[in-house]
């Protein structure tokens, strides 16, 4: 099938539309459009209205969509052309070489095969200009697979699928949602092209050689990467971790088994700092819980206590045992030992020690608080509150709102991270200020990493900026905060930097000592890794 | 036809009303502010983070660099903040050295906040009166610790020296003119019908909305409230100097131009009062060479030009480092008053406002 004679009709409106569809064919000029010359037989270039110029041999069939497309396209319906079922010219030379009778013979596959060739270019619209009987059951991607039709002999084109019976795989898209994360590029990558921004399902398998998401089209594999590929771009489908890869497959699909991808565990958990593996980044974690705390402190006490009472009874009877045993030897007697007094502080310096509560706020607050409370202590003049964190909006109102305590304003909130803690992760505290009564306290919760708390800002309005500096450099939300954003980091920072494992050394080039790396070996990987991650490092120029 | 439609622009980064690099979002309506977002964090530089790797000592360094124009506050919150960690007692001679040079400090940072703040509303010469003094206090500075901003000025446990000879006489002289030289500033200003116009009723806020927000310092004594932590929780010598807080009730722009004449009025009475008594004796506290803390959790406010400057510490057992640092930083906390301060008012309005607020972006991002 081919398209002969191409002409405009009056009543061009100059749209350029057709120009744009196939620039080959159509020129448009100010007043109207014109067939191009180059494109003619004749050689004339003008609206072809009333001669009917043919066009050139070689570019009847091969622009014969663009230019269907083309008057497909124009508003006005000016542009016709004269469509003829053409059987030499349509004939691949691979197959008139191989068995040129097949093709000869074969007059209604070839027509057929045109026709599903529109279809699938979605070009044959409403252009009926042969009839052809539409022939459902022969899928569309079968009309270019010449060798195929030319091995067989010609037969009922119904009988030219027995490797339909092979699944493959119809048409892939990404859906909405991609997250650039090149798990399916590593499954598949002669499907799958991960770009900055999306995934794209690649040109070289695709009928119509576009590059695109396919999201919208939904265009057909070439059937033969449908079936080779058919176990990979399953496996990326179910490997992708937002499950954006559609497909849909003809024929039974195989089972194909997915091991997770090291892609999904790091889409899914949070950024983590790898401080065992770059030990450049000089993280040295936190052993200790420094919480203080009155009982941990007392158990301190008492254990050093027993210890030192130990040690002293087993120099006495070290002492005693010694004694004996010069006595009985009838030696001099050893000298009896003297217990150490505790160390003589010559500095002007004594460590505060935490006490009981008994500051009458401290008190106050205990009776109002039954049982919410869980431990409250005095330490260098300050009093500390530790409430449970289900208590601690009931607390901050009972602060600010009850008359004899009145601390109308919130001074400090702030974080601590305890790696090594049992049970949490941050400790939070408010420090209070009573303007009218010139006195301090503190409010502490203990969070467990991920757990949300509820914000002060209902109840201290100067709450919002230091949660959202919380948010910002130890990833504690706050429920009910008005607007929970980054505030010092930019909004794309990676990690919270005031938590004990980011490091305080970055990433990418200083991850290497150089004076190791006399190669440049890990400069190169390093770099790599650094591209990976998004970083665009420059390579530093040698002298 | 004429068409209203709200228009957003923004504010610096890079505005030379800004002092520094904030950034402000307005949502305009014509020239009427309707809705205005601080953005800050250009100057974050993580220096909680850099203090928790860095011994006592070494850190003191670094709070120069968070509000550079009043570094020996600065120092001075540091100082004492540790000292209540390790429970050190600090010589009384060293108590009253600091608190002179602290309130030394207090008149460079109001004179510079005046400076800019004039020439933001558009009297010039004020800015050159005032950095005329404030070259004074800055040599006075150089001859006390060798550095004019970044003075790392005490030391944890009192001071690494005694003042040098001749500096009495230095401070002496300043301090016989410096009251008329403020009374200088005054005659260019507080009867200037132009500098009324463009302050007074502009930038309110009251006492009940400064307290809700948090702002301290001049901004919320300029309201009527008498907050101030010298007097509230004394530190360093401030027990035993007297003075007044300088309070103003009507909570705008031009109350707080006169709550900070008068602070540097006060400032003067402690600096002359720290001068005639001061005692005799060590100016260092007695100390182990390696300091190593107990478990310990603090939190120290001074009064800072600015307001409450906080620090929070928390100490491991046997840490030289802080286990954690953090800097309550007053125009950190005071920006967020800007908000309820300009919307609703006109554009010009926002950089007397921003002038009022008397912040620093290095202190406000850290």
């Amino acid at each position: 099938m081919a398209i002969t004679k191409v002409w405009i009709e009056e009543g061009c409106i100059v749209c350029n539309a057709c120009e744009a569809e196939c620039p080959d064919v159509f020129h448009v000029t100010e007043e109207s459009c014109h067939i191009k010359g180059d494109s003619r037989k004749d050689g004339h270039e003008n609206e072809n209205r009333d001669e009917k110029g043919e066009l050139k041999a070689d570019l009847q069939s091969s622009l014969e969509a663009a230019i269907v497309a083309a008057a497909a396209a124009c508003p006005v319906e000016v542009i016709k052309y004269e469509q003829v079922a053409s059987v030499e010219a349509q004939t691949p030379a691979a197959v008139s070489e191989a068995e040129p009778t097949v093709s000869q013979t074969a007059p209604v596959i070839d027509a057929d095969i045109d026709h599903a060739v529109d279809a699938a270019l979605g070009t044959a619209l409403n252009v009926p200009a042969v009839p052809v009987a539409p022939i459902a059951p022969l899928p569309p991607v079968l009309a270019i697979v010449p060798p195929v039709i030319a091995a067989k002999p010609p037969v009922p084109p119904t009988a030219l699928i027995p490797d339909a019976a092979k699944p493959r795989i119809a048409k892939v898209w990404i859906e909405e949602g991609c997250i650039v994360c090149n798990a399916c590029e590593a499954d598949s990558p002669e499907v799958f092209h991960v770009t900055e921004t999306t995934c794209m399902i690649k040109a070289a398998v695709r009928l119509d050689g576009k590059e695109t998401e396919n999201r919208v089209e939904k265009n057909g594999l070439k059937p033969e990467e449908g079936e080779r590929l058919i176990t990979s771009i399953i496996t990326a489908s179910k490997g992708c971790p937002v499950d954006v890869i559609k497909y849909e497959v003809l024929g039974d699909a195989p089972l194909v088994e997915v091991k997770p991808h090291d892609a999904v565990e790091v889409a899914a958990g949070p950024y983590i700092f790898d401080y065992v593996t770059a030990p450049n980044r000089q993280v040295v974690m936190p052993k200790t819980v420094p919480l203080p705390s009155l009982h941990t402190y007392q158990e301190e006490q008492k254990a050093a206590a027993a210890a030192d009472e130990a040690k002293w009874a087993k120099q006495q009877a070290d002492f005693e045992s010694a004694k004996t045993k010069a006595v009985t030897e009838g030696k001099d007697a050893p000298k009896p030992p003297v217990r150490a007094l505790p160390k003589k502080n010559d500095n002007d310096m004594e460590s505060p020690a935490p006490s009981e509560a008994k500051d009458p706020d401290l008190l106050h607050l205990m009776d109002l608080l039954d049982g919410k409370v869980s431990q409250a202590f005095e330490q260098s003049g300050e009093l500390t509150l530790q409430v449970h964190p289900d208590g601690l909006v009931e607390t901050l109102m009972f602060c600010k709102g009850d008359a004899s305590l009145r601390y109308e304003m919130l001074a400090d909130q702030t974080a601590t991270h305890y790696p090594a803690a049992d049970g949490f992760a941050f400790s939070v505290v408010y420090q209070l200020t009573s303007i009218s009564r010139s006195k301090r306290l503190r409010v502490r919760v203990l969070v467990k990493d991920g757990q949300e708390l509820e914000s002060a800002v209902q109840i201290y309005p100067s709450a919002n900026w230091m949660e959202r500096e919380i948010y910002d450099m130890f990833g504690i939300r706050f429920n009910g905060h008005p607007d929970l954003t980054r505030i010092l980091c930019p909004e794309d920072w990676e990690g919270y930097p005031l938590r004990k494992e980011y490091p305080t050394l970055g990433w990418g080039q200083r991850d290497i000592d150089f004076r190791e790396d006399r190669s440049g070996v890990l400069m190169r990987m390093a770099m790599e890794k650094a591209g990976n991650m998004g970083i665009n490092l420059k390579v530093p120029k040698a002298d | 036809m004429f068409k209203t439609e709200e228009m957003e622009i923004n504010l610096g980064p890079q505005h030379p009303s800004t002092h520094g690099v904030l950034r402000v979002k307005l949502h305009l309506d014509g020239e009427t502010v309707v809705r205005c977002v601080p953005m800050i964090g250009y100057l974050h530089r993580g220096v909680e983070k850099i203090c928790e790797n860095k011994t006592f000592f070494q850190g003191q360094v670094w709070t120069d660099r968070t509000d550079y124009v009043a570094s020996v506050s600065n120092n001075l919150g540091w100082a004492e903040g540790v000292e209540k960690l390790f429970g050190i007692t600090v010589p009384r001679r060293a108590h009253y050295i600091r608190t002179m040079l602290t309130e030394l400090n207090r008149i460079t940072s109001h004179l510079l906040w005046l400076g800019t703040h004039a020439l933001d509303i558009g009297a010039m010469t004020v800015f050159l009166y005032a950095f005329r003094e404030r070259e004074e206090i800055l040599s006075i500075f150089e001859a006390f610790c060798g550095a004019r901003l970044t003075t790392t000025a005490f030391r944890i446990g009192g001071l690494r020296e005694d003042i040098p000879p001749g500096f009495e006489k230095q401070v002496r002289a300043f301090q016989a003119r410096f009251l008329d030289c403020i009374d200088e500033y005054e005659i260019l200003l507080t009867e200037n019908r132009i500098w009324k116009k463009r302050t007074i009723g502009v930038a309110m806020l009251n006492a009940e909305d400064a307290i809700a927000l948090g702002v301290t310092g001049p901004v919320l004594r300029a309201a009527g409230s008498a907050y101030d932590i010298r007097k509230a929780f004394p530190y360093a010598a401030y027990g035993e100097m007297d003075f007044d807080v300088a309070t103003q009730p009507a909570g705008d722009t031009y109350a707080r131009y006169l709550v900070r004449l008068e602070e540097m009025r006060q400032a003067h009475r402690i600096v002359n009062q720290c001068l005639d008594g001061l005692p005799e004796g060590p100016v260092m506290a007695k100390l182990p060479k390696v300091l190593k803390s107990e478990v310990n959790e603090i939190y120290h406010a001074i009064e800072a030009p600015k307001g409450e400057l906080g620090y929070y510490f928390i100490g491991e057992k046997g840490g030289v480092n802080p286990y954690r640092m953090h800097i309550r930083a007053p125009s950190f906390i005071n920006l967020q008053a800007l908000s309820k301060m300009v919307e609703g008012r006109l554009l010009a309005d926002v950089i007397a406002a921003i002038g009022t607020l008397d912040v620093v972006l290095g202190e406000v991002d850290r």
